[in-house]
């Protein structure tokens, strides 16, 4: 049974312009030890997907539905009260996307590290800060870090910081959403690998979201491609990189440019579309170089065993 | 990011467009605009030569004094008192010799003329004036004023008023010889008593005691415009007591003179209790007038000076900070200096000692507000802006200082100037009422400071006058409300953080 | 149409040293020796510091080159791309312009400059005033200039779109920028830094903030200018897979030095600066075998350009660091292959 079973979960917003179908129908599995990657470009809804995983709903949501299994809980079934208890950042948490600016300056970082511990769960003092000392070192840091202010600290080790919080609970599910934007290339690769070791030490179950596709293959066991607020493509690593069946995914890989290969980059024609009015049909037709009818009229399922794509182009095979 | 980008506001048609779609900012819009209907409409509505007939006593001579508005009626709850003019035949107009006997014309009011001769000891003429008028108020009159022109010879006349009442109890009320000739009136007010006092009152007091065996009162607590429309009874002379008697009254006036040619002319008052929309104040202003007058003044004065001022700092501030350096200094220390002077008492000062026009007042302000703090808002959003890419890309392709100053920063400042136009108006007209509710502002403009001030000296509030304060009050607040939510909605639409999503 | 500012006489031609790498035949854009420093105002009775952002860099840019300089976030590639054109003022060294120095000469003779130099900022949705219209933001340097007639702006404004491919050229001058979309907006960015026919434009991290399927199409656009119009680019940028397939010369700074110049395919096929090779190894490209391996990382920090290490500022992270050497003498760019100078005591 999979750690965490994702089926139809949906989130609209409802804005002046109308209402933007952020996620709109998505489903998807994460085994555990496993990490799931979603890519996509921004405006994709990939944030808004993990915003829906942990019930984080700004004040205009419009819809808000789907089944999220984790571990055996309906999670949807829950109410509020039980929902912030039990499962957030206690079974699920998150490291957000500039996370590390969101640290106080004003109290050193082992405080805030422990002081969820202490408010939310109610944990002694002494014990929050021996926790928090643990989950400190535990990503590569010295446990003096814990009498430190964030601006003594680089960019690197405030997110190792935000990364120790996220995992002082040891959740079985941590979203990771763009974890390494504001960092530099080397930091980067030092915050992936420490990722990778925890990952393999703790058995942690990755949702990795990201735009960057040399970036995800670091972490990926299964990859899901976002566009539009929907899934295009999932399916394992292996299969997914080297032998897209997505045109979309295709046209992403074809875009980055690589370093180790003479791979010409190649761009994708058309802007990203409007999530308050999608295209009809598929959503990708308008950019899509291999449209034809039935793609601007009906949406295609997924078609696929392992690797899944939702492209009609797959229908009676290629 | 997962939802649409909110559309950047920033010029000033994209920051006007999105005033108007907040709530306040479509309030503040509607009353301001009824504020600017008012200063358009009024002075084609109500003309009036302001300046000169405020101050003018002889202009409001047929209004009550301190009346409350004709509409408290519905609060009173019983018919109160309308101001009745008994208007003469021919004054001011040149008034008719009498030659001929018998009844002559009265063209300008319902008076019966009457003239009659007699040679039996001399050669006498007697000319009657009478006139009915129907008093159904539930309250008694505020005053009874008469004026009696008369055009003789040398021979003195004797002028003779009598009441008549509904009950026909009927008294004379004075025998006098009027020494006033044309086109001079003959002034009697019947309630005051001034000259000769206590003659009506006793005589009322008497008549009174005679034929209703009144409670007596002190004379001096006697008053006529009660008792001669009072209810016969032991009451009629307390005015606390008495109770009106409805019905019809004739004011008959005569006089006589020992001569062939006599003319005469009469007018009567029966000032009511209430008068117009917004009432009197204690010289027989109506109020109304002076509301709708003072709403051009106090948003003048507000606007004029909010305008001058903001700009004059928002520009000031801008071009010290854009050019920087020493004038930076100079403007930002001036400003420091002049935020901390306490401009009410300076304006005082001034005022008690040059006694100025309120537009040199004006001048005085603007002189004290040259840089101030909206300089130094202008600085912070000058800064700002400063660092944005496209001032950068401007230097690259050769923009001078000048011109990205002109053509790029200061167009950027325009929403914030307007914000805090709109939230300066009110402490400006705030000021002007200060000043003028002290008696300092103009002495011949009505302004709703003004207004309140004489209402503070008239003891207004102690009185019950609440019409005299009630309505200028309003009138400020409702300005500064206005203003306040424009400003706000403006703050609304800038600040990105008080929008909602 | 009459430029305006050109310098009246002929510019002395300056003599170009020995030592600044690569030198092409033609060249647009010489830097000598450049240093640009930030004196910090430190508390009362604290001496004055100096934050050295650009130290002693030297290169130079040929006419249709596009020379990428690729650093991590705070080595001074920005504060190099402005200094290069007097937007900051150099505190050392020469800028050499066509043959002419213009380090020193007065902001008010640079005008020609301004022409002939052009920059693409990094973030295209405050590069362009949000309250001006697409044809006001393009015709805006020609006002500046005073150049042509209105028509011959207007035609020049439509020549400018049909360049940057936002056509219908007639749909967008009037659009305001918040209605357009970030790739279109630096599209707007490129066609103005175009409209005064420049030689040499600055690009700073011109797609850093745009989708991954927009910046091919910018990049690639930037190089087709530079092949129709033989403009030379400066490309700045902390992306070294773009730096490889849009530039023809690529340079390697770290805290303020320069390490690693040369050619784009000798660079990055045979790295001789080891944070060169560092810098190539920690970027992944998508492979699913990259979840079984370590990346290769440095640890630590980039220094900070206030009190950068002795000797060679690398040393401290330097695999190969060799004590007494390294972290006493600052090493010299040596050419290791031909046109390929590297600033590494060890490399060969």
């Amino acid at each position: 049974m999979p750690l965490l079973s994702v089926r139809n979960l949906v989130l609209h917003y409802r804005t002046r312009k109308g209402l933007v179908r952020a996620v709109d129908n998505v489903s998807f599995d994460v085994e555990r030890g496993q990490t799931l990657a979603i890519v996509g470009e921004s405006g994709c809804g990939k944030t808004s997907t993990a915003s829906a995983l942990l019930r984080m709903l700004p004040r205009n949501v419009g819809e808000y539905a789907g089944q999220v299994e984790l571990d055996g809980t309906q999670l949807m079934d829950l109410d509020e009260e039980a929902f912030r208890k039990e499962v957030r950042w206690r079974r699920i948490s998150i490291v957000f996307q500039g996370a590390m600016n969101a640290l106080s300056p004003m109290i050193p970082v082992g405080q805030q590290v422990a002081e969820p511990l202490m408010v939310h769960f109610g944990a002694e003092k002494e014990e929050a800060f021996a926790k928090a000392e643990e989950a400190i070192r535990n990503v590569g840091l010295p446990a003096y870090t814990m009498r430190q202010y964030a601006h003594e600290l680089s960019g690197g080790m405030k997110q190792r910081v935000v990364i120790a919080m996220a995992l002082i609970m040891r959740p079985s599910i941590v979203i990771l959403d763009e974890p390494t934007s504001a960092l530099d290339v080397m930091t980067q690769a030092n915050i992936m690998n420490l990722l990778k070791g925890l990952k393999r030490d703790e058995s942690l179950s990755y949702i990795f979201i990201t735009h960057d596709l040399g970036l995800s293959s670091e972490l990926a066991d299964v990859v899901a491609i976002m566009y539009a607020g929907r899934i295009v493509e999932l399916g394992p690593a292996e299969s997914v990189y080297p032998n897209p069946q997505h045109p979309y995914t295709q046209k992403l890989l074809a875009s980055a440019p690589k370093l180790r290969t003479e791979e010409k980059p190649d761009s994708i024609r058309g802007t990203t579309p409007d999530l308050i009015q999608p295209p009809p049909g598929c959503r990708f037709h308008p950019r899509c170089p291999y449209t034809f009818d039935k793609c601007r009229t009906d949406e295609p399922p997924f078609f696929g065993q392992t690797d899944r794509a939702a492209c009609w182009l797959l229908e009676r095979g290629r | 990011m997962a939802l649409p980008l909110p559309v950047p506001v920033t010029g000033l048609k994209s920051v006007l467009k999105e005033v108007v779609r907040t709530r306040t900012g479509v309030v503040g819009f509607s009353m301001l605009g009824v504020l600017l209907g008012l200063v358009l409409v009024v002075p084609f509505v109500a003309p009036f030569d302001v300046a000169g007939e405020w101050g003018d006593r002889q202009v409001w001579l047929d209004n009550p004094r301190d009346a409350a508005p004709e509409w408290s009626e519905w609060f009173a709850g019983k018919q109160l008192a309308r101001t009745q003019i008994l208007t003469p035949c021919n004054a001011p107009g040149p008034i008719p010799l009498s030659n001929a006997t018998g009844s002559e014309p009265c063209p300008g009011g319902g008076w019966k003329k009457l003239v009659r001769r007699t040679t039996i000891f001399g050669d006498y003429v007697f000319i009657t004036m009478e006139r009915k008028f129907q008093f159904t108020a539930d309250v008694f009159p505020s005053e009874l004023s008469l004026a009696v022109w008369a055009d003789f010879g040398s021979a003195a006349p004797l002028l003779t008023v009598e009441w008549k009442r509904p009950d026909n109890v009927n008294l004379t009320l004075l025998q006098v010889a009027p020494d006033q000739r044309v086109p001079t009136p003959n002034f009697y007010p019947l309630s005051t008593d001034t000259r000769p006092c206590c003659t009506i009152r006793e005589l009322i007091k008497n008549w009174a005691i005679t034929n209703f065996s009144a409670n007596a009162q002190n004379v001096t607590l006697i008053r006529p415009e009660v008792t001669l429309f009072a209810q016969g009874g032991r009451d009629m002379l307390d005015f606390r007591r008495a109770v009106v008697l409805k019905g019809e009254y004739t004011l008959k006036i005569e006089l006589a003179v020992g001569a062939v040619e006599l003319g005469v002319d009469a007018k009567a008052v029966v000032y009511g209790t209430v008068f117009g929309v917004a009432g009197t104040d204690s010289s027989r202003r109506d109020l109304l007038i002076g509301l709708l007058w003072g709403a051009p003044v106090a948003l003048a004065f507000g606007a004029v000076a909010a305008v001058v001022i903001v700009l004059l700092q928002t520009i000031l501030g801008a071009l010290a900070t854009w050019y920087g350096g020493w004038w930076d200094e100079v403007v930002q220390r001036a400003a420091d200096t002049l935020l901390i002077l306490p401009l009410l008492p300076i304006l005082l000062l001034i005022a008690i000692i040059y006694s100025p026009s309120i537009w040199l007042l004006l001048l005085v302000l603007i002189g004290f507000g040259f840089v101030g703090s909206t300089s130094k808002v202008a600085r912070s959003i000058v800064l700002q802006v400063k660092e944005e890419a496209y001032i950068e890309v401007a230097v690259s392709y050769g923009a001078s200082r000048a011109r990205i100053l002109f053509k790029h920063i200061l167009p950027r400042l325009l929403p914030y100037t307007f914000a805090l136009i709109a939230l300066s108006v009110p402490s400006f007209i705030f000021l002007e009422a200060s000043l003028s509710f002290l008696g300092l502002g103009d002495p011949l403009l009505p302004t709703w400071g003004s207004i309140l001030g004489q209402a503070y000296t008239g003891n207004a509030a102690f009185r019950g006058f609440w019409w005299w304060i009630t309505f200028p009050a309003a009138g400020i607040v409702f300005a500064t409300v206005a203003f306040a939510l424009l400003g706000y909605s403006f703050d609304k639409v800038l600040n990105p953080r008080l929008r909602e999503q | 149409m009459q430029p305006t500012g050109t310098p009246v006489e002929e510019p002395e031609q300056t003599a170009i040293p020995e030592t600044i790498p690569g030198v092409p035949e033609k060249s647009v854009l010489i830097l000598d020796n450049l240093q640009t420093y930030f004196g910090l105002r430190q508390a009362m009775f604290k001496p004055r510091i100096y934050l050295r952002a650009v130290d002693g860099v030297s290169l130079a840019i040929g006419k249709a080159e596009t020379l990428a300089i690729v650093g991590e976030s705070g080595c001074g590639k920005t504060t190099l791309g402005r200094t290069s054109v007097r937007l900051i003022e150099p505190t050392g060294g020469r800028i050499i312009y066509d043959g002419q120095d213009i380090t020193h000469t007065k902001s008010r003779d640079l005008m020609w400059l301004r022409r002939k130099t052009q920059i693409v900022p990094q973030d295209p949705y405050a590069s362009v005033n949000p309250s001006y219209t697409i044809f006001k933001v393009l015709e805006e340097p020609l006002l500046v200039h005073r150049l042509g007639t209105p028509q011959e702006r207007d035609a020049r404004v439509h020549a400018a779109l049909e360049a940057v491919k936002l056509t219908p050229a007639d749909s967008f001058i009037q659009k305001y920028p918040h209605m357009l979309s970030g790739g279109q907006r630096q599209r707007v960015a490129v066609a103005r830094s175009l409209i005064l026919e420049p030689e040499l434009i600055i690009a700073d991290e011109p797609v850093s903030m745009l989708d991954a399927s927009v910046r091919i199409s910018i990049l690639e656009l930037m190089r087709q200018i530079q092949q129709e119009r033989g403009v030379s680019f400066l490309y700045i940028t902390h992306d070294l897979a773009t730096a490889k397939h849009f530039s023809d010369r690529i340079g390697i700074m770290y805290a303020g030095k320069l390490v690693e110049l040369g050619p784009v395919k000798g660079v990055l096929s045979e790295p001789l600066h080891p944070y060169t090779q560092a810098l190539m190894a920690a970027i992944p490209d998508p492979d699913p075998q990259n979840r079984f391996r370590i990346l290769a990382a440095l640890p630590g920090e980039p220094p900070r350009l206030t009190d950068p290490p002795p000797g060679c500022r690398f040393h401290p992270r330097c695999p190969i660091a060799k004590a007494g050497l390294c972290d006493i003498q600052e090493p010299e760019l040596r050419e290791l292959r031909p046109g390929h100078w590297v600033s590494c005591h060890l490399a060969q």
